[in-house]
């Protein structure tokens, strides 16, 4: 860039070499642990033992492999975590879009208050509320289930935040025109405010399951049932009992990675989109 | 209440609506019900409830694992945390790892992101690399850095070890999760790895929004790569990294995850790994919760964690109005 | 999650008795009179919902049902092992809880505390400690809230192959710590740098507590003060103790490493360690997980005069819910009493690695026959209970040696103050003392001294 106009062909961008050679780089280094999981699952113990230790496997070995997809009950986690991150995530949208609705298009008493409340939660962390829910739940004889990693987690402040601020896009004249059409105010929630916000609920769901999906905290301290858990609670488990064993704890990871990476894949344009416009929404 | 309801625009209603049925269940009103009622259920229940009842448990020496009621205890909890060296180690250890993390992620994540953002070719390739270890689970993450990390068959040591007898150098190998110094920035650095391409992804987006007139105009000033950024990248940038820095930090704070993971939870069966230098405010407060169920210690725990972070939010918050000087 | 409980997964295996059933019926127990209304016990222990991890259960349930009582019905069941020490006692504060169920000691002090553990009548105290030896230091403030059926020491275990390749025979095996260090450096091997590759005794210090606590008590010191509110740790007996473990790892010629080795039961079956520190259920973990593994094991080393060799260590039996009704706690006193005195299920018991608690057992030839009991029963009256601590105070034990050896950030000095600091603040602030007068029952506690504390 720094190039004067005289010269007629473009010259070398040396900055794009430097770029490229440094983004290079720093892809290795985000890629390398994931080479070097895959590669040790391949490896029986005595390799993984050695000092110093191999890259690639001697031998191609699968035994890891099946024995943690068999001890780790993988498909079983997966469903799991899948239905509750969906429960979590259908709400989170709906629920949040709704009030997101009302609070940016209707004027009632109170909704300044309403709006800050709800915003407030997104600063205020978990931990406060966690023992007294925690021993509400045990009263009720709910822990150990999955109603109590969906319940606390049905309403979003972030999530109502950015719905409000999707409420702008979409033009009064419109709701009113409806209005005129003879639609209930609930009805036209449903058939004229969603379908024009799609963008911004398909951001905020993918956020939303991104984020529960490796939910911790809460399902640790409810959960007790292996049954029951969720991917990263499972992982957790199996990495406490087996982390000894560098191919089996290597090999199950492997397989639990496995169909997040390829969702991330296919709907990975998608995801960015939605990462970057909650970011910039924020 | 009827009076305050009002559209931004309240057109005449048409005659299809007198209906009875239309009058209770489609108006205004029966939307605000139907959106509120839920609503102020469901923080009552998971916000106010529990708040209320933390913020008076924890004058009390309530515990779940007892058949006697709690009792009042006065300001018992709140002494013991301000006089236990474990709660100042756990606040300055999170504190610590929040400022380590964000900086050092906003610190590569800026250049990577301005230089992915200049590139010609394979943008779309490197920023699905970078983003790769943000949809991996972080229990995933943990585990394999833990194994990078082991002190004499670890990737990383043998790396280290082979530059030492390449050169012919004589030092120790780093212990990276068992010694005291190291542990809490060795998961740091896992941390910045996981969440790097999140970071990058938002400030191009930042990036991109900025006009390239301006560029051109720096251009035609004669401005250097370097003016350019200072200049004119920055300040226009200012927001995008602003709410980066504010959220980063105020996930960042509350770490317990990945300590959980990376750190061999000791021989005591404690978290907070080597020394306690691993121990943070979140680890602590379950550790008192949910393995001693100390809950009156744990909610008076709970409170302290919420004016740390509040604080701290609110700090970075006006921190952000400041004027940088440009 | 098993990280949960006080007691590891792991320790708990040698309760499981391995696969070894005690069928026998032989010799009546103590008399326990079958009378009274048909009595229903709802009994927890711990996995009984799919399989109990003691494995006997059902059938020492029905034999009961036969020979003392059948008028008593058993409804059993229990969450499995990390989550039944929550559910335990959660159920048992709000209502819920069973009237008989599996206990362990680790968790005297929350429970009783809590008021969730009911005591012992006293004519029935009196009935056991005819036959029993032991109840004395399970006592608090003069009751019986649940007895040892099983007793455990330190042993140090080797592998015969290693043992062997050495020269080395029964007649090697060293009766002081010199002559154990001496024979681990023989059979340390070490690379180009002198760093092991094979320690020759693995003291296993990743929970090198414990073999801290057995050097101290050699040293002829009492760990808790008498009114249990400070703690003896950096005192010149803890000095002694936490450099003779310095010594080994980082003196001229180390006989361990810390890094080279995980857990100190997989170190020894897996070669990387010959000898090592151990516990009487390290037997039953080998038997189940690496059968292939041959080992010895003899008496734990001791300095010269020592008037206590290690610490004592117990496995309960099964406790009584506080909140049961009369009728139930009678039955469930039946029950307990009844399994604690028979000899059949308590040799069973013994031969999961335990020291048998029912006098009668302690000349029993098979278990005599087992090498890690009767390497445990060798020292097993120089042994030391400190008693019923808070949970948080083996975790200041644990600071000595994690930062000596797991941060290696800390001198001896500076490790035993921080465990001292820690453990001072954990026995002051508690609100009950019910550990460190079990220390003066010891038999060799009119040797001991409560030891002055560097400042």
């Amino acid at each position: 860039m720094q190039s004067t106009n005289e010269t007629p062909q473009k010259p070398i961008d040396y900055w794009q070499i430097v770029s490229y050679i440094i983004l290079g780089l720093g892809a290795l280094a985000s890629l390398l642990p994931f080479i070097f999981m895959v590669l040790s699952g391949f490896k029986d113990s005595s390799e993984l033992q050695r000092i110093p230790p191999s890259l690639l496997p001697d031998e191609w070995i699968l035994d890891n492999f099946i024995w943690s997809w068999d001890a780790l009950k993988f498909p079983r986690l997966f469903l799991n975590s899948i239905l509750v991150t969906s429960v979590i995530t259908l709400s989170v949208v709906y629920t949040s879009s709704l009030l997101g609705y009302v609070l940016e298009k209707l004027r009632f008493f109170g909704r300044n208050i309403l709006f800050f409340g709800i915003i407030s939660t997104m600063f205020v962390p978990h931990q406060v509320a966690m023992v007294v829910l925690w021993d509400l739940f045990n009263r009720l004889g709910l822990l150990n289930t999955h109603i109590v990693l969906v319940l606390p987690f049905l309403y979003s402040g972030f999530g109502v935040f950015l719905m409000k601020q999707a409420m702008h896009t979409i033009p009064n004249e419109l709701l009113d025109a409806a209005r005129i059409d003879g639609a209930s105010e609930i009805g036209l929630f449903h058939r004229m405010v969603i379908p024009n916000i799609g963008p911004s609920l398909a951001a905020l769901a993918i956020f939303t399951f991104m984020f529960n999906y490796d939910s911790f905290f809460w399902p640790l301290i409810v959960m007790r049932d292996f049954d029951l858990y969720t991917v990263p609670l499972g992982l957790a488990f199996f990495q406490g009992q087996y982390f000894n064993d560098l191919g089996r704890a290597m090999a199950g990871t492997t397989l639990a990675v496995i169909p997040t990476l390829v969702v991330f894949l296919v709907l990975q344009r998608r995801i960015v989109e939605g990462v970057t416009l909650s970011g910039l929404k924020g | 209440m009827t009076n305050s309801i009002q559209a931004d625009v309240s057109p005449p209603l048409p005659q299809v609506q007198e209906s009875l049925w239309f009058k209770i269940f489609g108006g205004k009103k029966a939307l605000l019900i139907y959106a509120l009622a839920p609503t102020i259920i469901f923080f009552t229940i998971f916000w106010i409830y529990p708040l209320g009842v933390g913020f008076l448990r924890s004058f009390t020496n309530w515990s779940p694992m007892s058949i006697h009621a709690p009792e009042y205890v006065g300001f018992a909890n709140y002494e013991r945390a301000f006089s236990d060296r474990m709660v100042g180690t756990a606040i300055v250890n999170s504190l610590r790892f929040a400022v380590t993390t964000v900086g050092l992620r906003l610190a590569i994540a800026l250049p990577f992101a301005i230089m992915l953002n200049n590139l010609r070719r394979g943008r779309g390739c490197f920023r699905l690399i970078y983003f790769l270890p943000v949809v991996t689970s972080v229990i995933a993450a943990g585990v394999v850095w833990r194994f990078l990390y082991l002190p004499r068959n670890g990737i990383l040591n043998t790396v280290l070890a082979g530059i030492r007898d390449l050169f012919g150098m004589n030092f120790d190998l780093p212990r990276y999760l068992q010694d005291p110094n190291l542990a809490l920035l060795s998961v740091s650095v896992m941390s910045v790895w996981r969440w790097l391409g999140f970071a990058i992804v938002i400030l191009m987006a930042g990036l991109s929004s900025i006009p390239t007139t301006f560029y051109e105009a720096a251009r035609i000033d004669g401005a250097n790569r370097f003016q350019v950024f200072r200049h004119i990248t920055l300040p226009l940038l200012r927001p995008t990294l602003i709410f980066l820095l504010v959220t980063e930090v105020a996930s960042e704070i509350q770490v317990f995850t990945e300590v959980f993971v990376m750190i061999s939870r000791g021989s005591g069966g404690s978290i907070g790994g080597p020394a306690n230098s691993t121990l943070t405010i979140v680890g602590l407060f379950y550790q008192t919760a949910f393995k001693n169920f100390e809950f009156g210690y744990a909610s008076a725990l709970a409170l302290i964690i919420f004016v740390i972070i509040s604080a701290f939010s609110l700090f970075q918050l006006w921190l952000g109005r400041r004027n940088w000087d440009y | 999650m098993s990280e949960q409980t006080h007691v590891s997964r792991r320790d708990f295996l040698k309760l499981a008795g391995g696969a070894v059933v005690a069928a026998s019926l032989s010799g009546l127990p103590l008399a326990v009179t079958a009378q009274g209304d048909e009595v229903t016990l709802v009994f927890w222990s711990p996995n009984c919902d799919v399989e109990c991890e003691q494995i006997n259960i059902p059938e020492w349930m029905e034999r009961f049902r036969q020979e003392v009582n059948g008028n008593v019905n058993f409804e059993l069941s229990g969450a499995p092992w990390g989550d039944y020490w929550t559910r335990l006692p959660l159920a048992l504060a709000g209502g819920t809880g069973p009237d008989l169920y599996f206990f362990h000691a680790n968790w005297m002090q929350q429970f009783v505390d809590g008021g969730l553990v009911e005591a012992w009548p006293e004519e029935r105290v009196a009935q056991l400690r005819e036959v029993l030896d032991g109840i004395d230091p399970m006592m608090i403030n003069g009751k019986l809230y649940a007895f040892n059926e099983g007793l455990d020491t330190n042993v140090i275990y080797y592998g015969k192959k290693a043992w062997e390749d050495a020269g080395l025979t029964d007649d090697d095996i060293p009766t002081t710590w010199d002559e154990l260090v001496a024979l681990a450096d023989a059979l340390t091997e070490r690379d180009s740098n002198g760093a092991p590759v094979r320690a020759g005794f693995d003291a296993n210090l990743r929970d090198g507590r414990w073999t801290w606590v057995a050097l101290k008590y050699q040293m002829g010191e009492f760990l808790i003060s008498e009114d249990g509110r400070r703690a003896n740790i950096h005192t010149e007996g803890g000095q002694k103790a936490a450099q003779m473990l310095w010594d080994w790892e980082f003196g001229e010629n180390p006989v361990g490493n810390i890094d080279l080795a995980p857990w100190t039961e997989d170190a020894l079956p897996t070669e990387i360690a010959a000898m090592g520190f151990g516990f009487g259920w390290f037997a039953d973990y080998w038997r189940s997980d690496y059968p292939d593994y041959e080992w010895g094991a003899f008496p734990l080393p001791a300095v010269d005069g020592a008037p206590a060799i290690s610490k004592a260590g117990g496995w309960t039996t099964m406790a009584v819910n506080a909140q049961a009704s009369d009728a139930a706690k009678s039955a469930a006193f039946d029950v307990i009493q009844w399994h604690g005195t028979d000899p059949d299920l308590m040799r069973f018991r013994a031969l999961g690695g335990q020291v048998p608690t029912l006098r009668s057992l302690r000349e029993d030839p098979d278990i005599l026959a087992s090498p890690v009991v009767s390497s445990m029963l060798a020292n097993i009256d120089k042994t030391v209970f400190f008693g019923f601590t808070p949970p948080d105070f083996e975790s200041a034990l644990a600071q000595i040696t994690d930062l000596m050896f797991v941060a290696q950030t800390s001198t001896v000095d500076e490790a035993l103050a921080e465990a001292q600091l820690q453990a001072d603040e954990i026995l002051a602030r508690a609100e009950n003392v019910y550990w460190g007068f079990q220390e003066r029952t010891a038999t060799g506690a009119n040797e001991m001294v409560n030891p002055e504390i560097v400042e």
